[in-house]
């Protein structure tokens, strides 16, 4: 077997139920599973996390704002297939320059493109600067079971931390001591 | 691939049509916007960007040796639990790098072909060797202290997913440059020997942290395309100027002395001025004569190659699994 690159699947957080989930970043993988699994040990060695999904980067369909300023953006987008019924598509958007691709919804599609029309028409408000579409299946997600095995561990890991170091206010003690000592002299 | 080029025509006609892509293309990062993967950009943009990202990416993985070396030597279990975290966020930070230049359109494969035929370059830093405890203290405080000042300039870039990798990798920075710190100053104040030990570091390490930021700017070429397109918007000696203005007090306050004898403040500036910086040394080692470049080098080949069955393993594993469930 060839030493090969594995596909690069990207990698979405949720770092507490009331906040949807965002892309972190992305990772290779042979599969959904080892994906969901490295994905954990890169981006999660800190405490803040209770959801993670990942799909494959070829499944996203992307398009940021100035490539649908082109009116014929539709019909130059290349396509792998539509489907002859319709299926769940998840829509992720980018709103703020500083910002990352963010959950806003679900849209019912026969294709990506149909997807994307569906969501511009749907979640257009303010003004998403990128947007992401992909079908909900080829999603691999983590259960609310493996919080407890994925997730937590990393809460006790208090010296990753860098509020653990207490090296402003050791600065400021040696400094302070220095000055008394010179005053005194 | 249609059989007529029509991008081909398109780029003979209307070369004032790029001429004003490029102007428009520089107003969105005079207004401050973030380019992201898809939007047009200039080639040499995307191919500085790719030199730089994946330049930085390999710094992070080989970063990961030096100070992998003490790991089975850290002096306490608090310690050790800390060296482990900080290497291991390293290769997250190589990971995080490799993905952002992915997104302009490298592959990991060649990214990594590329370090491990020497075809490509990291921070000079990490071809040096770490001779004791002390190593371990002043590359967290003054190599990771200087990579944060850069990489604090980078999570602004104008590239979005080059910025949002930064951003992260500031957070977890922090925390590598207080422990490293903390060590520092834990020795500082020690016994004689512990004093003599963390001194002998700081003349060992002073010089090739200031050289990290690279040459002077009367001597870097690129840096004038690299600020207007919001790459890099503090210039090489802006940059060490921040740094030494930061470090020179502290270490001074914990009684350590900068082994450079033409140190001086300015009143004038409110600089600290230093000597001059070896140039032949840092030109040496970038061109793979420092005291640590063969050993690097092959540390990575052989742990590229020590991995391969798991690789081939996790592969055979999907591979039946995919099968299974077609079956």
């Amino acid at each position: 077997m060839t030493d090969t690159q594995w596909p690069r699947y990207e990698v979405f957080e949720q770092v507490s139920e009331d906040q949807p989930h965002q892309n972190t970043n992305s990772i290779h993988a042979p599969d959904g599973e080892m994906a969901l699994m490295n994905a954990r040990d890169v981006f999660v060695r800190r405490p803040y996390c209770v959801s993670m999904w990942v799909v494959p980067a070829d499944k996203i369909f992307s398009k940021t704002a100035q490539e649908l300023a082109d009116p014929d953006w539709a019909t130059n987008s290349e396509i792998e297939s539509v489907s002859t019924s319709t299926e769940p598509y998840y829509v992720f958007q980018k709103l703020k320059h500083r910002g990352s691709q963010t959950y806003i919804g679900i849209v019912e599609a026969q294709s990506p493109i149909e997807a994307l029309q569906h969501a511009l028409a749907v979640y257009s408000e303010g003004n998403p600067l990128a947007w992401w579409v992909f079908p909900a299946r080829f999603v691999t997600k983590s259960e609310p079971d493996d919080i407890e095995s994925m997730f937590d561990p990393s809460l006790d890991k208090t010296f990753r931390d860098q509020s653990e170091y207490h090296t402003i206010a050791m600065m400021y003690e040696i400094k302070k001591r220095a000055r008394q000592a010179e005053d005194s002299e | 691939m249609g059989y007529i080029n029509i991008n081909e025509k398109v780029d003979v006609e209307v070369k004032p049509d790029k001429e004003a892509k490029l102007e428009e293309f520089e107003a969105r990062i005079a207004r401050g916007e973030k380019i992201e993967p898809g939007d047009w950009m200039p080639e040499r943009y995307r191919k500085q960007l790719i030199r730089m990202i994946s330049q930085h990416a390999h710094s992070e993985i080989v970063g990961m040796l030096p100070e992998g070396a003490w790991i089975t030597r850290a002096p306490t279990l608090r310690r050790k639990m800390t060296l482990l975290a900080k290497v291991q966020d390293e290769g997250g930070h190589g990971q995080y790098l490799y993905h952002a230049a992915e997104t302009l359109g490298a592959t990991r494969e060649e990214m990594l072909d590329a370090l491990l035929t020497e075809k490509a370059k990291y921070s000079n830093i990490f071809n040096y060797p770490t001779l004791t405890w002390a190593d371990i203290g002043t590359i967290g405080w003054l190599v990771d202290g200087a990579a944060i000042l850069n990489q604090t300039m980078l999570a602004k870039c104008s590239y979005g997913p080059y910025a949002r990798a930064n951003t992260r990798i500031c957070a977890e920075e922090s925390f590598h440059k207080r422990q490293g710190q903390e060590i520092v100053i834990f020795l500082a104040q020690g016994t004689d020997e512990q004093k003599a030990m963390v001194q002998d570091s700081i003349n060992r390490w002073w010089w090739p942290t200031l050289m990290m930021f690279g040459p002077h700017d009367s001597d870097s070429p690129n840096s004038g395309e690299l600020s207007r397109w919001g790459i890099k918007t503090k210039s090489n000696d802006e940059l060490r100027q921040m740094f030494i203005n930061e470090l020179v007090p502290d270490l001074q306050a914990l009684g350590l002395t900068i082994p450079d004898p033409d140190l001086r403040y300015d009143e004038e500036s409110g600089n600290w001025l230093i000597g001059e910086i070896d140039w032949d040394e840092f030109w040496q080692v970038i061109t793979g004569n420092g005291p640590c470049n063969k050993e690097r080098l092959a540390t990575r080949r052989k742990a590229h190659e020590d991995g391969l069955w798991v690789r081939e393993a996790l592969s055979a594993y999907a591979e039946k699994q995919a099968n299974g469930k077609a079956s």
